[in-house]
């Protein structure tokens, strides 16, 4: 039986965050241009009403505003809210749906549940750790994305390889486009996908699974991209999903992202080490007073005043 | 706080020897373990509880959506994550015969796994080999001309 932690790091949690603020940089940009490049605006279904382009472009600049805020982490979970918001708005109003701008939505609305601004924040709640539960919620969002990614191509038509053949770029040799050829890829692909699906929650798989991850996102784009405008657009789809493995790691390599956090307090009123600096025990000028002074506090005394 | 435990909030002097640090130690691990339980009481009690269940809908939710997606809409599908899956494609192929007159071909007369691989050039070798009269194929992926192979 899974047994689930009641925590878990605040770090990978806040990474992701900035990885989707800056994918809702992108798209806020794509989504407010939209009409403007003769895609016309109009509702995705019959009982949304209809508005004027401007308020759309509006829309998009509240995003706008809203994802960079992410990034940065002022006011992350409004912020997050906001931008899931703006993207179904402009989904349903404008109808510029996208699995893209889908996964970018409901990950930003989950994202909202969580204590993403608990690290790498210009004004978050400091914190090492995080209630799991919103944390594994977009956890498993990443998983059904694959599950129902493969699902959705066990057919006939896409197993013999007629989708990826018609779907095949520029980039792809014609060579490659042969029968048992492309069936394989095919059936790898769907393969692929369950394997990650499943794999991303094993401890053991989950190197494997991330690298093959990373390697599937980018083998597709490389596959369909016909141009750089298809090149962003796959790859904004590709850091929303992959950037999700960043939630499976319990913490991140040494040194990745600055936090941007004031020295956090301990529970006896002393600051503690950032982990940033922890990373790098033999660097910079006050390394031998750190270890003077901090090597104390891993038994759980004060160390000596700091003149 | 010099020389406290850290965080203890007795004032309590450490013991003597050896012990002393075992003791510290170990109440650093337990402080750093109600650490760890004051972030989860920020979502304290109840409200807690009903945190935890409104999140179990969300992800039934998340799962129910897809799965309705699948089983009643037809490709391109909202909802169902199903990317480059080619949608409803219809392929479709003509032949050109020696008199010059185009006539539609079945893929069917292609034989198996041919009739159902609409990429390629084999399928169209294949309807060659089986209508001796034709001098081309044209391959359609609906509207449009997918290629044209010479037999």
């Amino acid at each position: 039986m899974l047994r689930f932690p009641e925590t878990l790091p605040a770090r990978p949690l806040a990474a992701y965050r900035v990885v989707l603020g800056l994918v809702a940089v992108v798209r806020a940009l794509a989504l407010t241009a939209n009409p403007y490049l003769g895609n016309r605006a109009h509702p995705l279904y019959g009982w949304v009403p209809a508005f004027p382009v401007p308020v759309y472009t509006g829309v998009g600049l509240v995003m706008l505003v809203a994802a960079v805020l992410l990034v940065l982490g002022v006011a992350a979970r409004p912020a997050a809210l906001t931008v899931g918001l703006c993207v179904f708005a402009e989904m349903w109003g404008a109808g510029y749906y996208g699995n893209g701008a889908y996964l970018l939505a409901v990950m930003a609305i989950l994202l909202s549940f969580s204590r993403c601004d608990a690290a790498f924040a210009l004004r978050g709640r400091p914190a090492d750790e995080v209630w799991a539960p919103p944390v594994l919620l977009l956890r498993a969002q990443i998983s059904i994305v694959y599950l129902y990614a493969a699902v959705g191509k066990l057919n006939q038509d896409y197993l013999v390889g007629n989708a990826l053949a018609g779907d095949a770029g520029v980039l792809v040799p014609t060579g490659l486009l042969v029968f048992p050829l492309v069936a394989v890829l095919a059936i790898g692909a769907v393969l692929l996908e369950l394997f990650v699906a499943a794999a991303l929650w094993v401890r053991r798989l989950r190197p494997v699974a991330i690298v093959l991850g990373l390697l599937l996102h980018l083998s597709m784009i490389a596959w369909i991209a016909d141009g750089p405008l298809a090149v962003v657009e796959l790859g904004c789809f590709a850091a929303t999903t992959a950037g999700g493995y960043l939630l499976f790691v319990d913490r991140l390599p040494r040194g990745c992202l600055v936090d941007l956090q004031p020295a956090r307090e301990a529970p006896g009123g002393a600051p503690r080490r950032s982990r940033q600096r922890r990373s790098n025990p033999g660097i910079g000028p006050s390394s031998a007073l750190r270890a003077i002074h901090l090597e104390p506090r891993r038994l759980g005394i004060d160390p000596p005043d700091t003149p | 706080m010099r020389g406290r435990v850290v965080g203890s909030g007795s004032g309590r002097p450490p013991a003597r020897g050896g012990t002393g640090h075992a003791e510290r130690s170990g109440t650093a691990v337990r402080r750093t373990s109600a650490d760890r339980v004051s972030v989860v009481a920020t979502v304290a009690g109840v409200t807690r509880t009903a945190a935890s269940r409104l999140l179990l809908g969300v992800l039934t939710t998340a799962l129910v959506v897809p799965a309705v997606s699948l089983a009643t809409t037809d490709p391109p599908r909202h909802y169902a994550w199903n990317m480059f899956t080619g949608g409803r494609t219809e392929y479709r192929y003509a032949g050109e015969t020696t008199a010059g007159d185009t006539v539609p071909v079945d893929p069917a007369a292609a034989g198996t796994p041919w009739s159902s691989v609409h990429h390629g050039p084999q399928t169209p070798a294949a309807l060659c080999a089986a209508r001796p009269e034709l001098v081309r194929v044209v391959r359609y992926a609906d509207a449009e001309i997918e290629g044209t192979y010479p037999c």
